[in-house]
């Protein structure tokens, strides 16, 4: 059938193509064909590779026609092989040479062998205690949570259990000297071949750990089955030597042992035939001791002939499952995970604690005991099981639900959507519908939160001046003085976002913005927006005036803009927007800015000054023996700093104090010296610094009184601390 | 004091090629010029005796200051190095690279422990004669163009540019004083008194600035100013202004009136690139490019 869509598929090669049908025309192929099941890999296999976990290629050298295969295959080392010597003679026979697993397996081998080995329990326990164990099994498999009766209980009792019996098919009994059929006893449960145990591990059931290139074969999921395959042993751990390879081969099946075969996922457990002993993991030999004495029961009290029989069958005659070892009662009916397990308590659970209530529900609404009443009274008419069966009506609704939790209900009293809708909208429900029983349509306003719904129809345009994103005064201003004005695709845009500018420095009223805001549904007047766009609009202004800000300091100097070429004035530095000079544009002879104009009339003076802060390096000061600038003073219009003087002077007073020692230190030549000083006279009016007397270190010590109390004996005995 | 008028030719053979700067030293008993021959020559000017030679310019040699204890004298040329001599030794005391064009102008600071050097590439450096320091103490980026000129007065380092500003870096103040000139600036000479700076640019004008207040005291024209580098400077104690032109003449006016004194010709047809006025006598000394230089004196 798909024939003729074969050439659409690249996983077959070229070769095997089949040429084309004549009806090509017709048909329409869809899709890759799903390739025969004996073609089941991925890749064909020229186009395998072999590589082991470390990307290397494997089958290599003598494989492929070269030479040694050592070092990847294993056969020498980094450093080389060299052979080993062997020297026999009549009087000195050589040794046979023990093999060592080493010899035959190789990492891969190894971590094969690791992976499949399994704890395995062995001792099973003593007899006494299993009956005890059996009901306590049953108890805790039909345990509910505690103070309630667990599902399974009611089932068990809607089938006419009674809770001490145990569970089975009914024995016939005699009593009282009739024979009458009896449920089991409790301790004597004929559960023959069902575990109470506890299913420890993270597997499925029927989960065999033998079963090759399962993606799950490479699980560690603790602890392993609780019962092993049967078949599948490895008690020792050089148990399996590479001789099982030879064993392996499945019926005539060539399998490369080797192989690492992909993900196969159209494969059926089991479908290779399960041997009972010797279908177990290629590489470990199976003693066939060991196998008898797992694939029946390790116990050996069960290897008895007279419960051969029942042990190998479950009471229906059906084998048991995969890995599923069926064991007698009495026997290893205590799985030795459940007793060797440290039984835990429960939990303890507070008094107030009623299972199988929402833990959602509103805080507020206290749990008193009328609450639990109601609400075990409502529970158990909607959880028994005959309202189970009840129409859906009849349970609670949701409104009720929310009322018993005591939820905020004043939004849903009992609304539904038509309580909304307008009669004309709800005729054409109906029509489209069909269905003429709907309820009348009340056009009520929603208690949605935006002001805008809340009068509907109506825009109340103070609402909606409410809603216009605030931009802060000084920003807007900014924004508006920048050079640079966005949209300029737009000049509709670049308006309305001027307008938004001015309505938000204050420069024009907020009403005017309202002017491009829809009034009514009704009105499609071009150049108005809706509502919503109008709002959007808003926003994306709101947010583009932070970003359309003009240049600042230094960023400014690097950018010029072109049409706007602002004058550059006379007082202190940072004003935007300063427009350079430069060669070029004296060349060209640019002549149309102010100061440029004012130099070539000659008018040279404030127009063509331009006075900034140069900060001087302080070496450079000190080499031109003159005091750092102090930076502040200079920032603030040239004025006099008169706050800062005594700061200033200090600073002075202190810097010069440093070059005078410094200069005096590096034997510069008195001229500079007699310069500093010279200056030092000048400038340091005030305070005097002696450079002779430094009073902070030669002041008398402290009173002897004074030092005994801070640092001398005391009682308290941390001296040596 | 008269006007030096008379001038004659030094016989020195040195110098081959356009002598491009001429320089007196702080007494006024030597000069020191160097040309596009890579040779600083020291002589005496009264007696047109050569002193001494300097040779190890890689390239010509742009500008030289004297110390003011003339001892050492720095120069600056087309290998974008500045070397700091010795007078007497005739050897390289140091050497300062890191302009990236040609350096056009050097300058000394008062005590000869800062020089300044100032660029083709914009940029005026600061150097540290003292330390060992291979980095300038600082840079002066702020103009746009070529660095053509620039002087040390005091605590001021006053740049003239062919950006057609002049900027005035007030070490004390902390501040940066640009003034536009409008035209490329090529000479920067500041007066005695410190009030003013005299401006010398390519629409063959000088004009005489208020450093204070950035306006224009005198404008001195006459002489042809277009396309080189030509010094001016002041004489005899700021009365007279002097430049040299590119139509071989040296102009002189008088700084107040700002009229034209004496057009002395001199040096041929040629551009006279470099004029300097004795310290004190009634001397100057002129250089073209013709190769020759000129002392003029009264007699």
């Amino acid at each position: 059938m798909f024939a003729d869509s074969i050439k659409m598929s690249r996983k077959r090669p070229l070769s095997t193509a089949h040429p084309a049908s004549t009806n090509d025309a017709d048909s329409i192929f869809l899709g890759t064909p799903i390739l025969d099941a004996d073609q089941n890999t991925f890749a064909p296999v020229w186009r395998q590779e072999a590589r082991d976990e470390r990307g290397r290629k494997r089958f290599h050298g003598a494989f492929t026609g070269g030479f040694s295969a050592g070092y990847f295959n294993t056969v020498g080392s980094k450093d080389g092989w060299t052979p080993s010597t062997f020297k026999s003679s009549r009087t000195e026979r050589a040794e046979k040479k023990a093999l060592r697993p080493e010899d035959f397996m190789d990492e891969e081998d190894f971590a094969e062998q690791r992976a499949d080995e399994r704890l395995v329990a062995l001792a099973p326990l003593s007899a006494s205690t299993s009956s005890k164990v059996v009901e306590a099994g049953i108890q805790d498999i039909l345990r509910g949570a505690p103070g309630v009766e667990s599902v399974g209980y009611e089932l068990l009792k809607k089938m006419g259990w009674k809770p001490g019996f145990g569970i089975g098919a009914l024995k016939s009994q005699v009593v009282a000297g009739r024979k009458v059929m009896m449920p089991p006893r409790a301790d004597e449960t004929a559960m023959s071949g069902v575990r109470l145990t506890r299913k420890n591990n993270t597997h499925g059931l029927g989960y065999d750990n033998n079963v090759p290139s399962m993606p799950l074969s490479d699980d560690t999921g603790g602890v392993r089955g609780a019962w092993p395959a049967p078949g599948s042993i490895s008690t020792k751990k050089n148990n399996g030597i590479g001789v099982g390879v030879v064993n392996e081969y499945d019926d005539g099946d060539e399998e490369d042992p080797y192989e690492i075969k992909p993900i196969a996922y159209d494969r059926v457990l089991g479908s290779k035939k399960q041997k009972a002993l010797g279908s177990a993991s290629k590489h470990t030999f199976v003693s066939k001791n060991k196998a008898k004495l797992f694939s029946v029961s390790s116990n050996s009290a069960a290897t008895s002939a007279t419960t051969t029989s029942k042990l190998k069958r479950c009471h229906d005659g059906r084998l048991p499952l995969l890995s599923f070892v069926l064991i007698i009662s009495g026997s290893l009916t205590s799985s030795s995970m459940l007793t060797k397990e440290k039984e835990y308590a429960p939990p303890s659970i507070p008094e107030t604690y009623i299972p199988g209530i929402l833990v959602m529900h509103d805080p507020k609404t206290l749990i008193t005991p009328e609450f639990v009443a109601e609400f075990e009274k409502s529970r158990k008419s909607s959880s028994s099981l005959q309202s189970s069966s009840a129409p859906y009506q009849e349970r609670l609704s949701a409104s009720e639900r929310s009322r018993i939790l005591g939820s905020a209900q004043d939004h849903l009293q009992g609304k539904s959507v038509f309580d909304y809708m307008t009669p004309a909208q709800r005729d054409r429900l109906a029509k489209v519908t069909g269905n003429q029983q709907l309820p009348p349509a009340k056009s009520e306003v929603g208690p949605s939160s935006t002001p805008l719904e809340r009068n509907s129809g109506e825009r109340n345009e103070a609402a909606l001046l409410e809603l216009v994103p605030a931009l802060d005064k000084h920003q807007a201003s900014t924004a508006l003085s920048a050079g640079f004005m966005p949209y300029a695709d737009d000049t509709e845009k670049r308006t309305r976002y001027i307008i938004y500018l001015e309505s938000q420095s204050g420069t024009r009223a907020v009403s005017d913005l309202l002017a491009f805001s829809k009034s009514g549904d009704a009105d499609n007047t071009p150049g108005k927006l809706k509502v919503e766009d109008w709002m959007r609009e808003l926003k994306e202004f709101n947010k583009a005036a932070g970003l359309f800000r003009p240049l600042k300091g230094m960023l400014a100097n690097r950018f010029t803009s072109s049409a706007n070429v602002s004058t550059t004035k006379t007082s202190v530095v940072e004003d935007d927007n300063t427009v350079l000079l430069h060669g070029a544009d004296l060349k060209n002879g640019l002549r149309d800015r102010e100061d440029m104009s004012a130099a070539t009339m000659g008018m040279y003076g404030p127009l063509t000054r331009r006075v900034s802060i140069w900060a001087p390096s302080s070496l450079l000061c000190k080499r031109f023996g003159v005091r750092v600038p102090n930076m502040s003073a200079v920032n603030e219009s040239g004025a006099s700093a008169e706050l800062k003087a005594s700061a200033r002077e200090r600073l002075e007073l202190l810097s010069h104090h440093k070059l005078l020692n410094i200069a005096k230190d590096a034997d510069v030549s008195e001229e500079v010296t007699k310069r500093l000083e010279v200056q030092n006279v000048n400038a340091g009016g005030g305070s005097k610094i002696n450079a002779e007397v430094n009073e902070a270190l030669e002041q008398t010590k402290a009173p002897r009184d004074l030092f005994l109390a801070v640092f001398g004996d005391s009682d308290v005995e941390d001296e040596n601390v | 004091m008269p006007f030096p008028v008379y001038s004659r030719k030094v016989p020195l053979n040195e110098h081959v090629g356009p002598v491009h700067v001429v320089a007196y030293n702080t007494t006024g008993q030597y000069v020191l010029s160097g040309g596009q021959d890579r040779k600083i020559i020291l002589w005496n000017p009264n007696s047109s005796k050569l002193v001494k030679s300097y040779i190890a310019h890689g390239y010509e040699v742009l500008d030289i200051a004297v110390s003011y204890d003339n001892s050492k004298f720095v120069s600056c040329g087309g290998d974008r190095t500045i070397y700091l001599w010795d007078v007497t030794s005739g050897s390289t005391t140091r050497r300062f690279s890191g302009h990236m064009s040609r350096v056009n102008t050097v300058d000394f600071n008062a005590d000869a422990s800062v020089i300044a050097s100032g660029s083709y590439d914009a940029k005026v450096r600061l150097w540290d004669t003292k330390s060992s320091s291979q980095r300038p103490i600082q840079l002066l980026e702020e103009a746009k163009d070529s660095i053509s000129t620039l002087q040390i007065v005091g605590s001021q380092i006053i740049t003239g540019s062919v950006d057609g500003y002049v900027r005035v870096y007030d070490l004390r103040m902390g501040q940066l004083f640009e003034d536009l000139i409008g035209y490329p600036v090529t000479s920067i000479k500041d007066s005695t008194d410190g009030a003013c700076v005299l401006v010398s640019s390519l629409d063959s004008m000088i004009r005489l600035m208020d450093k204070s207040n950035g306006t224009m005291l005198q404008s001195f024209k006459g002489h042809l100013n277009k396309e080189y580098r030509i010094r001016s400077c002041f004489g005899d104690n700021d009365v007279y202004v002097i430049s040299g032109s590119e139509d071989g003449k040296v102009y002189a006016w008088d700084m107040l009136s700002g009229r034209v004194v004496h057009e002395l010709k001199g040096h041929g047809e040629k551009v006279i690139s470099c004029v300097a006025y004795h310290p004190k006598n009634p001397q100057m000394v002129s250089c073209g490019t013709d190769g020759s230089i000129q002392v003029w004196d009264c007699s």
